[in-house]
């Protein structure tokens, strides 16, 4: 069936990326849960350091996102038709819609995946290794020992935050960021029937949307959505951003935006000649 | 005995399958209740249509010439067409005229030719 | 249910510059084996790929299986097989990986006559298709098509690479499972001494269009080719003589339909006839195409060398 066929083809990449997901967060986490243990400073206030594990996060997990996005956008039905096989695909009996909403999916399910298992990964990782960053975090101080820096009340009150609101909008930013680019690279690819052609562009498109969000941002007075800012929204020295909503919904039409790729793709596909 | 056919002369497959049937029927290769291969084996034998080789047992089968068994086998007949001694006249006609135009056409006379008809008969007798 | 099994009317497909098929009617009956046959370039493939729902018609219509084509496309595709003439199957997938892909697609897929047609044909169903050479990649293709079980069988230049003796396999197939069990099969190849074998109708097509549709029989007993010598031979093209090829006072015609009255008329005017002999399918294809061409020769018609038998 065409679902085991796109797992074949991308589970090498998937792989990869797997293993530099997990292995790079692996070292962020130890790394700096060494770091802190060595420092001469005392244990930095909670929020500090969660700040600097949200931008570190943000800083790896981002850029990350779009290569994977990219790496697992950049095969489907249109690469087929391109290259070899897409005679023999085009003429079993499915819809052209069949076979880019089944690529598309495999895609997604994968990206999802991915990040499932590093959290969770992480996480484990933290809880076992039980060091300055573990016995920080705020879901930890409600379970593990006292540390010195629940101080109760308003400190319970960011924790509270950090847990619900910040770190979910971290790893949400993450997904979002891949499952855009994955989108946009997938609709390349069906649109010039090429891996390459379709990386490229859509590189190009993203340099073009990032540079401009920042460029605006820095000299203009009005700036673009960027899914990067999101969750550092309220770590923001500037305050919130003319364009501001409230990070839910930003998130939520981003990926509305994402849907919008699979969609163009199968018209673009139903109405072309092979 | 063994059936070919070929296609590059231009001759109808199914007239090459009756001719070479019947030769062998009157030279004695096959007899009076022999079993034909069926339509489905002598296709796929010679690799040519089943059709072909339908409307060439049909033909010899309206000849009289052999019988299918509702069910199954298709044999010789078990005598030469019972038709008239004039409908076997008739039908022998046009190959005698055959045989007169090419006499004539290179010019051999008219004992030459019958001789030819006599050798030909001779070679079949030999056979059978 | 339709007599045909394909069925188009005026179908259309022009590019920019050019009109690949320009107004094709199609009749292929059920249970037929249809010979198609044309030059490269006469628009054989551009039928067949419009046919299977990759190109979108320009024009006319088309049915296959008393379905319309392309908005009955996946019921079409579902009791069609083909092979393309690209030979390409997903690259990185051997032929037990192919055959795991596709049965599921299929009902009516029987894994006897996929062993079967592996065996027969010799095909190495353990290598990944890139590995394979163009026989190998042909026959794989022809698998994945035969085991399908399909009413309709549409083959595009299906013995591209392969051997004398594999190709008498794939004939051998061919009836057994096809036209035996009364399915269709379409096939376009350039291999006419094959066509000729097993076809029992046959269609030119020619710059997009039909040059003609017929039994291939009744195509054997039409054309006549009768040698004859003498004074005041006709010269004349008419719809009857297809060509007259003149040395000196001999002249060999091409004749499509009552040869014997040609052949009657010649005499009376007092010429001999020396041969009267059918065409092969090969001479009849090279005749009609080139009468389509400008004469560039002193002869009227086709020049007696080009027709020589098919091999």
């Amino acid at each position: 069936m065409y679902f085991w066929k796109c797992w074949r083809d991308t589970r090498r990449a998937f792989s990869i990326y797997l293993i530099l997901a997990v292995g790079g967060t692996l070292l962020w986490f130890m790394g700096m849960n060494h770091a802190l243990q060595h420092a001469s400073v005392g244990a930095p206030p909670e929020e500090a350091l969660w700040f600097l594990v949200v931008s570190g996060g943000l800083a790896f997990g981002l850029p990350f996102a779009a290569v994977m996005g990219l790496g697992l956008g950049s095969r489907s039905v249109g690469t087929e038709v391109g290259g070899e096989g897409g005679d023999f695909l085009m003429t079993r009996p499915r819809s052209r819609k069949y076979f880019v909403w089944v690529g598309w999916t495999v895609g997604l399910a994968e990206i999802a995946i991915l990040l499932a298992v590093t959290a969770l990964v992480a996480l484990a990782v933290l809880y076992y290794e039980g060091g300055p960053i573990w016995r920080h975090m705020p879901v930890a101080t409600h379970f593990g020992p006292a540390t010195q820096a629940s101080t109760g009340g308003q400190a319970e009150n960011i924790s509270l935050l950090l847990t619900v609101v910040d770190i979910p909008l971290l790893l949400a930013s993450v997904a979002v960021i891949a499952i855009v680019v994955h989108g946009l690279t997938y609709f390349m690819s069906v649109l010039t029937r090429s891996g390459r052609r379709a990386v490229t562009y859509s590189l190009i498109l993203i340099l073009v949307f990032w540079t401009s969000a920042n460029l605006l941002d820095r000299w203009g007075h009005s700036s673009l959505p960027n899914i990067a800012k999101i969750s550092l929204y309220r770590m923001s020295l500037q305050g919130p951003p003319p364009w501001y909503l409230a990070p839910q919904l930003q998130l939520i039409g981003w990926v509305l935006f994402a849907l919008a790729f699979p969609v163009a793709a199968q018209l673009v596909l139903e109405r072309s000649d092979i | 005995m063994q059936l070919h056919v070929s296609p590059a002369t231009g001759v109808p497959l199914y007239l090459q399958i009756e001719s070479q049937l019947k030769h062998a029927i009157a030279a004695g290769a096959l007899k009076q209740g022999d079993t034909l291969p069926s339509v489905r084996k002598l296709a796929a034998d010679l690799r040519i249509n089943p059709n072909t080789v339908a409307r060439a047992y049909q033909n010899l089968e309206r000849d009289g010439v052999i019988r299918t068994v509702p069910g199954g086998g298709t044999f010789v007949a078990n005598n030469v067409p019972g038709l008239l001694k004039s409908e076997k006249l008739k039908r022998l006609k046009p190959f005698a005229l055959q045989v007169a135009v090419e006499g004539t056409q290179l010019r051999l006379t008219r004992d030459e030719i019958l001789k030819q008809v006599h050798v030909a008969l001779d070679e079949l007798g030999e056979k059978s | 249910m339709s007599e045909f099994a394909i069925l188009t009317d005026g179908l259309m497909k022009h590019y920019s510059e050019t009109r690949a098929v320009d107004g094709l009617h199609l009749h292929v009956p059920r249970g037929s084996l249809y010979g198609f046959l044309g030059r490269n370039g006469a628009g054989k493939t551009t039928t067949i790929r419009t046919l299977m729902g990759l190109l979108r018609p320009t024009g006319g219509s088309a049915r296959m299986l008393d379905m319309r084509v392309p908005e009955e496309q996946i019921a079409i595709l579902q009791r069609t097989a083909y092979v393309s003439e690209k030979k390409a199957l997903p690259p990185s997938m051997t032929g037990e990986h192919l055959v795991r892909f596709n049965r599921p697609f299929y009902r009516s897929w029987s894994d006897a006559l996929a062993a079967k047609c592996a065996q027969r044909l010799e095909i190495p169903m353990d290598q990944q298709f890139k590995k394979l050479s163009l026989g190998n990649r042909t026959k794989l293709c022809l698998l994945m098509a035969l085991a399908q079980g399909a009413e309709l069988l549409i083959l595009d230049e299906p013995t591209l690479g392969l051997d004398p003796v594999i190709m008498d396999e794939l004939l051998k197939l061919l009836i057994e499972d096809y036209a035996v069990e009364g399915r269709t099969v379409f096939l376009s190849s350039h291999r006419l001494a094959e066509v000729e074998r097993v076809a029992d109708w046959v269609g030119i097509i020619d710059h997009g269009k039909l040059l003609l549709e017929a039994r291939l029989d009744d195509i054997r007993t039409e054309y006549c080719r009768i040698n004859a010598s003498g004074n005041a031979l006709p010269v004349n093209i008419g719809p009857q003589i297809l060509s007259a090829v003149f040395s000196g006072s001999l002249c060999e015609y091409v004749v499509r339909n009552d040869a014997d009255r040609f052949v009657a008329e010649l005499r009376s005017q007092g010429a001999t006839i020396l041969d009267v002999s059918p065409l092969n399918l090969g001479e009849v294809f090279l005749l009609l195409v080139r009468k389509e061409e400008p004469c560039t020769s002193g002869n009227v018609g086709a020049t007696p060398a080009a027709l020589s038998p098919s091999t």
